[in-house]
């Protein structure tokens, strides 16, 4: 198997030699980590099964020589030798410095004089097993002399500066030089050289591509002005060689600077403004929560929305009452039983402007008076009136959260607690991110928890695109089109929860949109199972600018086809017209931004083989030079267009652009022309979109909302939309048109 | 991959390439896979490795399906070859339902 990563891997706490070589702590240990970071399920590049480890007692001479011979054996040019060694060294009196051994625990120095081949000697490593190694060697040496692995026998060069003999085919990291001295320290728990090896795979000399290659590690360990100085010797491709991958590389989120917090460093994150409140703020929207879903209406099971009743327990105050302010006077709306509004009323009228309700830059305030404290907070703004909450004696901590406090309780007297709590929290917090910006971490977290499960309970329905035609043969459902719904009853989008992302960015817009097509694709298969038909048709899920630039939702798209078992060639993601195709601020592409975005358009289709619709043409975002620039395989055309006075011009044009890939050549079908709100109401005519050769139109043309089920035309729709083809309903089309003319052409209907 | 292949003669024959291994028109039957399972497991390992790291917690898993058969093999970026073929050894399990 060519490509084989092979490690030796040495380590000798122990010897038999009695010349007063001491022993040694931590050499075993050495070799046991190194072993374990070389063969790291995540962050390693051997296999164990390549890898032998030699301790203590199994790192005798035979042993070592034996696994050596092994990783030889066989070598290719395309494998990787490492060889680690952690121990002492010996040079007999008789070799005159020409021979160093390796000390292993059966290393017998007087057997050596007869038989210098009883040991593991330096000249072995370097001629029988670095120099026979067809592949690329390397050696990490930590002992003593390591130096000598490349020193020759003219002493008076020191060769740890030194490349060596210009035919070294291996690279080595070594700990010292040829005459010196090596040690382990008892604070580290290793030698020094080891340490500061493992510390260089772990990711300390990670390259900018998440790598820790041997010449990386290498410098990394040169540069920790260690004494002795390691020596080093790179040749061939030993420098380049991966040894550990701790990053993620620059294709999925790029390494960070700091790979880890070094034991005993502090590493504070900076404070937020809001952290003092965080927890307050959110025992508040807990308890207002609480509040509104345990109280119900007399002789009734039906939850109350919030009331001054859920504010006061929420805030723990003794009233509460929701005033109105008018320039003219203030009247109380609704309050509970102990607020006297005449008692307090030289407390709640102040005489200065600024502090005044009605003054549009008022955003709440205090007040303190023998005692008692009135936290006064704006609700409601109408152009000549504004509706304040004041609550009487609340909790200390919530009257000095400030605004933060009247940002919530603005919010939660719109939400609504007793039917959707989450949506209702999830409101409050967003309002406070729209605000004031950056929150809390926990409020982040909170919010982002609370988001998901609202998403996750979004039910999925599929609206047909209808294929037109004169007769009713030629009528029928081309493909579906998944909307997300609070509930399968409900004919609207849920908007506010669906566009919560904008505020809280890319995180938040990646979330929703995996859950989304996730549920929407695997609620489509089921639904297929359960259908009319033999052959899934084809089906589009909206998608964000933002999550198609996101590999995790791409790689979430890519299962969740697998899961739902259908090809991906009828899967369209519609791009949302509601986002700009441009970097965010700090955020640099490398070509213009739409080439960037077509680029990645392509590599997705490439990759995993759906098809790209830009969504709702002719609105927001949704521009010519997007439809232009884009590998589309779909147009779908905003019902505004329908409502232009140049309607059949503008749809005229759209379908030439959809054409023109076709008429260069580039494809061998156009694009699919979908034209979206069309119903009963609409100014332009089904004759009039046949004409224009749209064969395709979607809305409410059915006469059925769009549905958790898949279902044929009836024959009798298929008629009736065959009919307006047609021009049956042309007087009544007539009469909208001229409707729709003399409100200036411009009346639109932007339903759900 | 997919198990078993639609079209193959042998109902439990599977469409594989393994890197280095030759086998006529890369159809193999199970039986003959399981002879090769060092050879499986090495090139998976390898295929793992050479694949660009992602960010922690998006584990690459190998989801293998057929009659009578659901694996799904975790693959961190340096997956070892025996515990692949610990994963693996239901697929190549000869008591393993046939299809």
């Amino acid at each position: 198997m060519a490509g084989r990563r092979i490690a030796v891997i040495i380590g000798v706490d122990n010897t038999a030699l009695d010349d007063g070589l001491p022993s040694l702590l931590f050499a075993e240990k050495d070799a046991r980590s190194v072993r374990d970071i070389l063969c790291d399920p995540e962050i390693g590049t051997f296999d164990p099964a390549d890898v032998r480890l030699h301790l203590g007692p199994e790192a005798s001479v035979a042993d070592l020589k034996a696994s050596l011979s092994w990783a030889v054996h066989d070598a290719g040019h395309d494998d990787v030798l490492l060889v680690y060694f952690a121990g002492h060294t010996m040079e007999p009196e008789w070799s005159r410095g020409t021979d160093v051994y390796l000390v292993t625990p059966d290393l017998d120095d007087r057997v050596l004089a007869h038989d210098p081949d009883a040991g593991l000697r330096m000249s072995y490593l370097k001629r029988h097993v670095l120099g026979r190694f067809p592949g690329t060697a390397l050696l990490i040496l930590d002992c003593c002399r390591a130096g000598s692995l490349i020193a020759t026998t003219e002493q008076t060069i020191d060769m740890i500066s030194h490349e060596g003999r210009p035919e070294a085919r291996y690279s080595a990291l070594m700990a010292c030089a040829r005459n010196g001295t090596t040690r382990e320290d008892a604070a580290l728990g290793h030698g020094v050289l080891t340490h500061h090896v493992l510390r260089g795979l772990r990711g300390q000399a990670v390259d900018r591509r998440g790598q820790v290659t041997f010449q990386a590690m290498s410098n990394y360990v040169q540069e920790q002005a260690l004494d002795p100085t390691p020596g080093v010797v790179t040749k061939c491709w030993g420098g380049t060689t991966v040894l550990t991958r701790p990053e993620a590389d620059e294709s999925g989120v790029g390494p960070s600077v700091v790979s880890s917090v070094p034991v005993g460093v502090d590493l504070t994150p900076l404070g937020n403004p809001l952290d003092a409140h965080s927890a307050g703020i959110l025992a508040l929207i807990d308890r207002i929560s609480h509040a509104a879903r345990t109280s119900t209406a007399s002789g009734s099971s039906e939850p109350l929305p919030a009331n001054v009743q859920h504010i006061r327990s929420a805030t723990e105050a003794d009233s509460v009452a929701l005033l109105e302010y008018t320039a003219a006077e203030i009247k109380t709306v609704d309050a509970t039983p102990r607020f006297d509004l005449e008692d307090l009323r030289h407390l709640i009228q102040p005489a200065e402007e600024s502090v005044l309700p009605t003054n549009p830059e008022w955003f709440g305030h205090t007040v303190e008076f023998t005692g008692l404290t009135l936290l006064c907070t704006p609700v409601k703004r109408a152009a000549d009136k504004v509706l304040v909450l004041v609550v009487v004696n609340p909790r200390p901590d919530l009257a000095a959260a400030g605004q933060l406090v009247a940002k919530v309780l603005e919010t939660v007297w719109r939400a609504d607690f007793a039917t959707h709590p989450l949506e209702a929290e999830v409101s409050a917090l967003t309002a406070l991110r729209a605000t004031f910006g950056r929150l809390p971490t926990p409020m982040f977290e909170r919010c982002y928890q609370q988001y998901q499960e609202v998403i996750r309970s979004l039910e999925i329905v599929f609206q047909p695109v209808v294929t037109i035609g004169p007769t009713p043969q030629r009528v029928g459902v081309h493909s579906y089109e998944a909307l997300a719904r609070r509930s399968l009853e409900d004919p609207r989008a849920p908007a506010a929860m669906l566009q919560v992302p904008d505020v809280w960015g890319d995180c938040f817009v990646v979330a929703r949109d995996k859950i989304i097509t996730e549920k929407a694709l695997m609620a489509y298969a089921r639904a297929h199972a359960e259908g009319p038909w033999d052959v899934p048709k084809p089906v589009s899920v909206n998608v964000s600018v933002r999550a198609l630039l996101s590999d995790p939702y791409i790689e979430s798209v890519r299962d969740a086809i697998a899961a739902a078992n259908l090809d991906p060639a009828a899967v369209t993601l519609e791009i949302s017209e509601r986002d700009p195709i441009e970097p965010r601020a700090g955020e640099q592409w490398p070509d213009e931004p739409h080439a960037y975005f077509h680029n990645r358009l392509v590599e997705i289709a490439r990759d995993i083989g759906v098809g790209f619709a830009v969504d709702d043409f002719g609105a927001a975002y949704a521009s010519l030079s997007r439809m232009a620039e884009l590998p589309l395989t779909q147009i779908k055309v905003d019902r505004a267009i329908l409502h232009h006075r140049q309607a059949l011009l503008e749809l005229s044009f759209v379908v030439a652009m959809a054409r023109d890939a076709l008429d260069r050549g580039e494809t061998h079908a156009p694009r699919v022309v979908i034209v979206e709100g069309v119903d009963a109401e609409s100014p332009v005519t089904l004759r009039q979109i046949a004409e224009q050769k749209i064969r395709h139109v979607q809305g409410y043309i059915t006469g059925e909302p769009a549905a958790a089920r898949l279902r044929r035309l009836p024959l009798e729709t298929r008629k009736e939309i065959a009919a307006r083809v047609n021009g049956d309903d042309e007087p009544r089309a007539i009469e909208l048109a001229r409707g729709s003319a003399a409100r200036g052409g411009s009346s639109l209907r932007r339903g759900a | 991959m997919a198990l078993p292949y639609e079209g193959v003669r042998d109902a439990a024959g599977i469409v594989i390439a393994i890197e280095g291994v030759n086998v006529a028109a890369s159809i193999v039957t199970l039986a003959t896979l399981k002879q090769y399972a060092p050879r499986l497991a090495s090139s998976l390992r390898q295929w793992r490795l050479r694949q660009p790291r992602r960010a922690a917690g998006e584990p690459t898993t190998l989801t293998v399906r057929g009659p009578g058969l659901s694996l799904t093999v975790d693959l961190p970026p340096n997956v070892s070859t025996q515990q692949l073929l610990t994963q693996l050894a239901p697929l190549l399990d000869d008591e393993r339902p046939s299809p």
